[in-house]
């Protein structure tokens, strides 16, 4: 019973969140069994931003200007950031011979990712929270800025291979959100008396044009498949290759892209401009120079790729080494590389540490626990270890996984 | 089983409690001061009626001027829709007529009746005529249908029609329509000397490919004209005597953005009255009245014109040179009430003119004369240094506005709108702002108990114009920040005020200005 609350407790304290797959997998070789499995993930991260402001971004809330000082102060000429929120909820059923193959399971899911990301410079920052007080007669350089945001959901039916549950999954996606945006060169430069802002841009900016919550259908690919290798002194292992939301949606009303590449000098508006009708959306955006270009028509996902030596929970010792590789095409996300061992203290029991470098941040430190039984599993996991505990830690990322057997 | 049920309600448990997460906006405050407004105001920006001119020593003056009549006489001589008819029979009782014989020759002259008018000229800006025979001689025949004293380029009206044969009881009909745009009409008759005469000509011929036929006083041929729409811009005879009444309406709308006191001094209004016309008439201006629409005042002009009647003379010269009698008024301080007239502060001019035409008959034995542009105007004029004195004289003017301030948005949250001016006017300015709702409720307002310094508290001079600077705030709170999203209307309202050292009338530079900048210094609040 006692185990059963510390779970309990365990679970609310990480409800704020999120979760997706816990980081990292744990295989095991059951085979003949249905299986509900929900995994949340929210990862939040930056190389200059504390949790002061990350837990605002996150959680909500409003931003004290002691976090906005503080944090100007650490800001470096170019910094990333960025935010991946998904989840998944898959039903598998691995008693069922899919067709009339007993090495073939199926499974249906339905997930929701988000990826959000910023590069930005040390300017742009104090610009943005602070104000444009601090340079008056100076430049701001916002050269290097790059902002993207993906949100979509999803709903696909897969194939599993039962003897090693590799995965083929393929996905109806529907886009509820897509922004991206960046400046190549980019100088703000404001006159001693703040009567003339001279702003220089080389930048584009796309969104769809549709208004909807759906913007816009398309399909993707969950590929999952697991190898077993024999690593060290003959041990079993299992090596997985993950390539997930690999697709492309289509965008019905198409995306807007918008391209700048000039200076503007702003001094004011006159009164006509103001009172008249002078200044129209259209007039504004010629003024600035702003040019809107052709509409596309489709975008691709942000998918992942991932390389990892997974936890095998048919390995007999107490310890095993852990390692992997996860690459996102995002311009703010470095390829993300970690190591660390499982421990397993008692039968069901996975207790993990390990040290990352790359994502949105740079080094962090990983701890989860895994406790599975042949009805139940769970399990919850931080990758920032120091950004969980420490409000001037540079993100945070929860895990949780719930799993139901029957 | 206990333990199955148990392990679900963990499950279920820890669903809800993930989806219990509720996510506030991330937010943070920071704070812009930019400079929203950069312009130079002039009073021409203000008064778009093109008011004002430079008097050559620098001075503005008052310089305008207002056609309040343009009496077109065209519409007072004019020529109705008339049908002349010539009908022709001939004169024995029986003849044989071969083919390819003339055997109807006949000319006659029509009279319009003009209502008084007598006419021996007229000039046709547009119209129709229609020319209708009727052949009733049993053979085809030739119509040559004529009108000589109708003439375009010199060349008379003239149409031939061939007409089938036909019969005393059906006989067979031929028209045509004529565009007499351009021409112009003799109405002296076959004599030369007679009015409101037209002259006609009708010839007929036997087909010369015809058969020999009996025609006998009982056939009567007809050759109709009808005039139709005649338009006349020129014409020449007497005119009759007529009476016709005028109005006039005119707006200034800048007028209606000012309240509060105006004195003008030394004031020279001039009342014009042109007759490009020859002929003689009496004009009486019956009353001209100035109307503030705000207050619901009238104000009549005074002065000894005012329902005197004034005779006036003729234009001299010919349709290709002549000259207009031109007759002028003035109106000043000691002969009118102008000064009150214009205080009123009204927008709309109107008025009442009488006008009579040829008051003493024919006194110049027809030769009224109408030309193309002739007209009977009455302008108003005004070139006068403008002297005047402003006493909480408010200029106001509303303004479409929109902005989205939603406070669940990124939003304007509190600031202050800061205006640095330079003032070449010797007029202070004080300023508010009032937001209205779409029901034009006043819904907030932005004021500031700081003026635009007069120029006479001079500091700086700019372009050889003594010229003051200020520095007024104008603080928007957060209450009223938060409601700006529902205001649709902004209104401004300038109070101003002359300052002099003596009599308390001053001059305004023409190059006066009023360089504006408007920094807005605000408390952003983003909300993600």
């Amino acid at each position: 019973m006692k185990i059963k609350y510390t779970l309990c407790f365990c679970l609310l304290l990480s409800f704020h969140g999120f979760g997706q797959r816990l980081f990292p997998t744990v295989i095991d070789t059951t085979k003949n069994t249905r299986e509900i499995n929900i995994d949340f993930s929210a990862e939040i991260a930056s190389t200059a931003l504390d949790n002061q402001i990350l837990n605002r971004i996150l959680f909500g809330g409003e931003i004290s200007d002691k976090a906005i000082s503080d944090n100007s102060n650490r800001q470096k000429l170019l910094n990333r950031g960025g935010s991946i929120v998904s989840g998944t909820i898959q039903y598998t059923d691995l008693k069922t011979n899919l067709f009339k193959h007993e090495k073939l399971g199926f499974g249906v899911q339905y997930g929701y990712d988000q990826i959000a990301s910023i590069s930005y410079s040390d300017h742009l920052f104090n610009l943005a929270a602070k104000g444009n007080k601090d340079f008056v007669g100076s430049t701001a350089d916002i050269s290097s800025t790059t902002i993207r945001n993906f949100a979509f959901q999803k709903i696909g039916f897969g194939i599993i291979l039962k003897p090693t549950k590799s995965s083929l999954f393929l996905n109806v996606v529907g886009m509820s959100n897509y922004f991206k945006g960046g400046i190549g060169n980019g100088s703000i430069r404001q006159s001693e008396s703040l009567d003339t802002v001279t702003i220089t841009a080389n930048g584009n900016f796309a969104q769809p044009n549709s208004q909807t919550y759906l913007k816009g259908m398309g399909l993707s690919l969950d590929f999952n498949y697991n190898i077993p290798i024999n690593f060290f002194k003959n041990d079993h292992a299992i090596l997985q290759a993950q390539v997930r939301n690999l697709g492309v949606v289509y965008v019905d009303k198409g995306v807007k892209h918008y391209r700048v590449d000039s200076t503007y000098n702003y001094t004011g508006f006159s009164f006509e401009q103001l009172f008249n009708g002078g200044l129209t959306n259209g007039n504004l955006l010629d003024t600035l120079g702003i040019k809107r270009e052709k509409n596309s028509k489709w975008v691709a996902l942000p998918f992942y790729v991932q390389l990892s030596k997974a936890v095998n929970e048919e390995y007999e010792g107490k310890f095993q080494s852990l390692f992997g590789l996860r690459v996102y095409p995002v311009a703010s996300y470095r390829p993300l590389v970690y190591v660390g061992a499982d421990y397993k203290p008692i039968a069901n029991l996975h207790l993990g540490l390990m040290a990352s470098y790359g994502g949105f941040s740079t080094f962090r430190g990983t701890f989860y626990l895994q406790y599975k039984t042949p009805h139940f599993g769970f399990g919850v996991g931080v990758d920032n270890i120091v950004g969980s505990v420490y409000k001037k830690g540079l993100g945070q990322t929860y895990n949780i996984q719930l799993i139901c057997r029957f | 089983m206990m333990r199955k049920i148990n392990y679900f309600i963990l499950f279920a448990l820890s669903i809800v409690a993930l989806t219990a997460c509720k996510k506030e906006k991330t937010s943070w405050n920071s704070t812009y001061k930019v400079v929203l407004v950069n312009d130079t105001l002039r009073l021409d920006n203000l008064v778009k009626d093109s008011l004002f001119a430079d008097d050559g020593a620098g001075i503005l003056k008052l310089s305008f001027e207002r056609e309040l009549l343009n009496f077109d006489f065209s519409n007072s001589v004019s020529i109705p829709d008339t049908v002349i008819v010539q009908k022709y029979n001939v004169a024995v009782n029986s003849f044989t007529v071969q083919p390819g014989f003339n055997f109807v020759n006949n000319v006659k002259d029509h009279t319009f009746d003009l209502r008084g008018a007598k006419l021996t000229f007229a000039g046709i800006k547009s119209g129709e005529v229609t020319l209708e025979v009727q052949n009733p001689y049993p053979t085809p025949a030739i119509f040559d249908v004529s009108l000589p004293k109708v003439k375009k380029d010199g060349i008379a009206l003239s149409k031939k029609l061939t007409v089938g044969a036909g019969t005393q009881a059906n006989p067979t009909k031929a028209t045509v329509k004529v565009d007499v745009s351009d021409y112009v009409i003799d109405l002296t008759g076959t004599s030369g000397t007679g009015f409101n005469n037209l002259q006609s000509t009708l010839k007929v011929t036997a087909d010369p490919n015809g058969t020999t036929v009996q025609v006998t006083k009982y056939d009567t041929t007809s050759f109709k004209v009808t005039f139709k729409d005649l338009k006349v811009n020129r014409a020449k005879g007497y005119f009759g005597n007529q009476k016709v009444q005028q109005s006039f309406d005119e707006q200034i709308a800048f007028f209606d953005k000012v309240s509060g006191f105006v004195a003008i001094e030394d004031y020279n209004l001039r009342l014009v009255l042109e007759n490009s016309c020859k002929l003689e008439g009496m004009l009486k201006i019956a009353g001209i009245y100035n109307k503030n629409n705000s207050t619901g005042t009238s104000v009549a002009l005074q002065h000894s014109l005012i329902n005197n009647p004034i005779f006036v003379q003729s234009a001299t010269g010919n349709w290709q040179n002549y000259q207009p009698f031109i007759r002028t008024f003035d109106f000043l301080p000691n002969n009118s009430n102008l000064s009150d007239f214009i205080g009123n502060l009204g927008s709309q001019f109107y008025g009442n003119l009488d006008i009579e035409l040829n008051p003493n008959g024919d006194t110049y034995s027809g030769w009224n004369e109408l030309f193309a542009d002739s007209r009977i105007k009455v302008k108003l004029k005004a070139d006068m240094p403008l002297k005047l004195k402003l006493e909480n004289l408010i200029f106001k003017d509303t303004f479409d506005f929109n902005l989205n301030n939603s406070t669940d948005k990124t939003h304007l949250k509190q600031g202050q709108l800061i205006l640095e001016a330079i003032n070449a006017y010797p007029i202070d300015l004080l300023a508010s702002f009032d937001f209205l709702d779409e029901n034009n409720h006043v819904i907030g307002s932005v004021s500031s108990s700081e003026k635009v310094k007069s120029s006479t508290e001079s500091s700086l001079t700019v372009n050889g114009l003594n010229c003051s600077k200020s520095q007024v705030s104008f603080a928007l709170n957060e209450e009223l920040a938060t409601q700006l999203s529902s205001a649709k209307k902004i209104v401004v309202r300038l109070t101003t005020n002359t300052y002099s050292n003596n009599s308390g009338m001053t001059t305004l530079p023409y190059n006066g200005f009023v360089t504006t900048k408007i920094y807005g210094d605000f408390d952003v609040k983003f909300k993600l």
